[in-house]
């Protein structure tokens, strides 16, 4: 019923979701981007002198444990309300993974790795942008991905000083006691965070040098470029067809939104998310992952996302918005049934590997 | 000179927060009201998330395969905004406490479960064979060898689980229960008049995370016997 309730006020207010999951996104890239300049930038110049880099890994770690809504509340006197502050508190907090993964990662590099390339005469920027960097990228991009879930699931708390985003619909839903209202925040804003988790994973593997990858403990095997294309290719998805264009036709007026598409059409937006999402979270594998095709699944549920957006486009269905939640919940259990017959086979899997550990282990 | 205005007002509210923690200018009464009510979610919190999270830390050691559906369900839990936590719980437990400890406790799983089997993997399995050798029962090598000394990572991941307890318990005070949060809130509903207020609250919730998290690894550090390093944490 609750979701019923949601999936009707959905349709019904598909502006204000957009709206905000288009403010959401806006204040997390902005604050992404900038977050990822400054830590790389600031990681790679404390890794230069000495007396910086420990200033630095102190002060992150202090920083690191202050929470969110504190850092949102001392700019808010610095900034006022609105958008300004919330992307500076997510820039601070989205800094510091980055810079602190940075630091580490340029000090794990073997001296001897650097000082034989300082003696094959490298320069010292030689040094940074072809040894130190390639080594420690593994490193940088666990950061970047913390920093991209941290930033993206703080966005939500732009909702409380009036920056807009999915944080507003679960604040609006709750002061008007509509439980509906925030589940239609909730939920996306759950899902973005697992789609930047997995996105951002598999960017991980995908820049760790073959070299450096450790076979048994990278677990984010998750089929090569294409799985990473497909997941990447979600996001054009959601800016270039579910996300209004604001237009400011005169200056001062009230910005018209622009969907460019039929109202119909709107409601296929969300199912064409979820599919997307599906495709990006599908291939969860453990650490002994199992040899499924995961690629060709992954290509599918992506390729499905988009025949069905070309099937609205064609035909604006008329039965659009029931079929949209058959669709998510279809997606949904899909999601279930598959995660429920994975984790059996990697039941039996295990079974396999744990018996054999227990031999070895009962070898002298 | 706009941004030196700002930095100026900044400044100011900085001041007036710290003057609220002072009797007589401030209300230093609320404040302890406030983190009276922090550290009881903080500790309800922990003492559901221990008792929760050892028993499955331990079992997932033991049994091998539900290892990673634990583990990839804790960290799916911990991936999940904390905003929207709240949001997805309240439809079905409503506000108050309970949500909040029931939020609370579902984020502290993932570190207290991943420490626990971690630090248990890394006992020497020389230590376990000597423990078996002398005739102790699976349940005893447990009790008096394992958890011993895998205690300092297990400790490293309630210090953890601790600091963000403390964190998002700010946050739970938008929903019905009592926090150093309330500050916050109350000076953002105020509307830009009582940055004092939003200020205080601020520095209280850093400042009890930063001690908690001081404090903690302090003693982390004095606790005796073997240190995470030697047991591979």
């Amino acid at each position: 019923m609750l979701f019923q309730a949601m999936w009707a006020y959905f349709i019904e207010r598909s502006q204000d979701f957009t709206v905000a999951l288009s403010q959401h996104l806006q204040i997390t890239f902005t604050a992404l981007v900038v977050a990822v300049g400054l830590g790389v930038f600031l990681g790679v110049a404390g890794s230069r002198v000495g007396w910086l880099q420990k200033v630095l890994l102190n002060v992150g770690k202090i920083c690191n444990t202050i929470p969110f809504l504190a850092v949102l509340a001392l700019a808010l006197p610095l900034l006022g309300i609105g958008r300004p502050p919330t992307v500076l508190a997510l820039t601070f907090v989205g800094t510091l993974p980055v810079l602190i993964n940075t630091l580490v990662g340029i000090q794990q590099v073997d001296a001897n790795i650097t000082e034989a390339a300082r003696g094959m005469g490298m320069s010292e920027i030689d040094v940074l942008l072809k040894v130190e960097l390639p080594v420690a990228i593994a490193v940088i991009m666990a950061g970047i991905r913390t920093s991209a879930v941290v930033i993206v699931a703080s966005t939500t708390f732009g909702g409380f000083i009036g920056a807009g985003g999915l944080g507003d619909l679960i604040l609006r839903g709750h002061q008007l006691a509509r439980d509906h209202v925030m589940l239609l925040g909730a939920i996306p804003a759950t899902m973005l965070a697992f789609y930047f988790e997995e996105t951002f994973g598999r960017l991980e593997t995908w820049v760790t040098p073959k070299g450096l990858k450790v076979d048994n403990s990278d677990y984010r095997q998750r089929g090569g470029l294409i799985g990473l294309l497909c997941s990447v290719a979600v996001l054009p998805l959601l800016f270039g067809v579910l996300l209004p264009w604001e237009i400011q036709s005169v200056p001062g007026s009230d910005p018209v939104i622009l969907t460019g598409l039929h109202a119909d059409y709107r409601s296929l937006g969300l199912p064409v998310l979820v599919l997307g999402l599906v495709a990006t979270l599908w291939p969860r594998r453990g650490e002994n992952g199992n040899p499924w095709p995961i690629t060709p699944i992954t290509f599918a549920a992506a390729a499905a996302a988009f025949g069905w957006l070309a099937i609205g486009l064609a035909t604006r269905l008329q039965q659009a918005p029931s079929i949209g939640l058959s669709v998510l919940i279809g997606a949904v259990l899909s999601i279930a049934v598959i995660t429920g017959i994975e984790l059996v086979v990697s039941y039996y899997r295990h079974r396999a590997t744990a018996d054999i550990v227990k031999l070895r282990a009962a070898a002298p | 000179m706009e941004f030196i205005q700002n930095l100026g007002e900044f400044l100011i509210s900085l001041r007036d927060g710290l003057l609220y923690y002072v009797p007589g200018v401030g209300r230093p009464d609320r404040v302890l009201e406030f983190l009276w009510g922090h550290l009881l979610i903080t500790f309800v919190t922990l003492v559901f998330a221990i008792a929760i999270s050892l028993p499955l830390g331990v079992l997932i050691t033991r049994v091998r395969a539900l290892y990673d559906p634990v583990i990839k369900l804790t960290g799916m839990l911990y991936t999940v905004p904390s905003l929207a936590m709240f949001g997805l719980l309240i439809p079905l437990v409503g506000i108050g406490f309970t949500p909040s400890v029931i939020a609370l406790t579902l984020y502290s799983l993932l570190a207290i479960v991943r420490n626990t089997a971690v630090g248990i993997d890394g006992v020497d399995p020389a230590i376990i064979e000597a423990a078996r050798g002398m005739g102790m029962t699976r349940r005893s090598i447990l009790l008096q060898v394992e958890l011993p000394l895998a205690l300092p990572v297990i400790f490293a991941g309630v210090r953890i689980a601790v600091v963000s307890t403390i964190s998002l318990a700010t946050l739970a005070s938008y929903f019905g229960a009592s926090s150093l949060g309330k500050l916050i809130f109350e000076g953002i509903a105020a509307g830009g008049g009582r940055n004092d207020k939003v200020a205080a609250g601020a520095i209280g919730a850093a400042l009890l995370a930063i001690l908690f998290d001081t404090a903690i690894s302090k003693l982390e550090r004095s606790l005796p016997g073997v240190t995470s390093k030697q047991v591979g944490g």
